[in-house]
């Protein structure tokens, strides 16, 4: 990545002398062009009911490897980096995970679930449109999970293509990539390692696979996803969990010292 | 490994990536942005990496938007 230094508004490519030596004389500005830092002359005014990022999981979840362009992805190494200076920044208060995903890289999904359900600041996700795949050890991650009444999430078992050499080594390797989601599910959802397996192994709904295909309700009632819902719900959720975690903060300063 | 609902073979397909428009992560104004090279001093921003929610209701983030270089 690169730090945008000398870059400015397209409106400002040509200034003319006059305004040069404006900016030249202007210190608010040279930070801008020499620094990329902007100051600002007053703080953004904070949200008396806590300040929420929102984090946005969509197309593929890349990994180790580098997909071709024409993929629209999510990539690891912005998206970890992203979590630390969350779970880090005294301003953030919660975060909302929204997911349009169709799957990705295992040990990228389960890294970012990971680091998900291992914040200390409340988190809650929201599943619109699909969260398939890799999606759903994502979805589960938070401390509370929404989908929307449309939503669906694939769950199918980690396939492979091209040569396999050595047949029954690959398929234990592959059952176990596939019992750490198995696993990494029954963790942080209602939903039994067993139920969640017959889930992935039924043989009626998808034509050349083996799978389910879970939408909206179904996903709550199995006890994968928490509650249905949208955004107002959400976003009501991740403030209320804010304002217990601000109650139990204070209620921690509060207490006589021994 | 790929564990997801779109096929290996059509995730990895090249000849449909030689049409697309490259695109870089830069930092502007303290937030990420992802954006595309329209000419060497040009660039367009197509979408906010940043999770910062303010980032996505200020005017000069907005999907679409010019930055060019500042000649100096």
């Amino acid at each position: 990545m690169i730090t945008l230094a000398h870059w400015d508004h397209h409106s400002e490519t040509a200034p003319s002398p006059e305004q040069t030596d404006k900016h030249s004389s202007n210190p608010v500005l040279e930070d801008i062009k020499d620094l990329g830092t902007p100051k600002l002359s007053e703080p953004l005014p904070k949200n008396p009911r806590g300040n929420l990022h929102c984090l946005t999981i969509i197309g593929q979840v890349e990994g180790h490897m580098i997909l071709p362009p024409h993929n629209k992805t999510t990539k690891y190494e912005h998206v970890i980096p992203q979590l630390i200076s969350i779970e880090d920044n005294p301003d953030v208060d919660g975060l909302l995970v929204v997911l349009n995903t169709v799957g990705g890289d295992v040990e990228a999904g389960l890294a970012i679930s990971e680091m998900i359900a291992s914040m200390s600041k409340p988190t809650v996700s929201l599943v619109l449109g699909g969260g398939h795949s890799i999606g759903v050890p994502l979805a589960v991650s938070t401390d509370y999970s929404f989908i929307a009444p449309s939503a669906s999430m694939t769950i199918h078992p980690v396939r492979m293509s091209g040569t396999v050499i050595g047949v029954s080594q690959t398929f234990e390797y592959f059952e176990k990539m596939q019992e750490r989601i198995v696993n990494f599910v029954e963790r942080n959802s209602k939903i039994s390692a067993e139920h969640f397996k017959e889930i992935m192994l039924r043989k009626e709904q998808l034509s050349n696979d083996v799978g389910s295909v879970i939408i909206g309700k179904e996903a709550v009632e199995i006890g994968l996803i928490d509650e249905l819902g949208g955004l107002r719900e959400a976003i009501e959720k991740l403030y209320y969990y804010v304002e217990v975690e601000k109650k139990s903060l204070e209620e921690i300063k509060n207490q006589p010292k021994h | 490994m790929i564990y997801s609902i779109i096929p290996y073979d059509m995730i990895m397909k090249v000849e449909d990536s030689l049409n697309t428009p490259q695109t870089e992560i830069i930092e502007y104004l303290g937030y990420q942005v992802e954006v595309q090279l329209l000419d060497a001093s040009t660039v367009q921003i197509q979408r906010i990496h940043s999770t910062d929610l303010k980032a996505f209701l200020n005017p000069r983030l907005q999907p679409g938007m010019k930055i060019s270089k500042r000649l100096n």
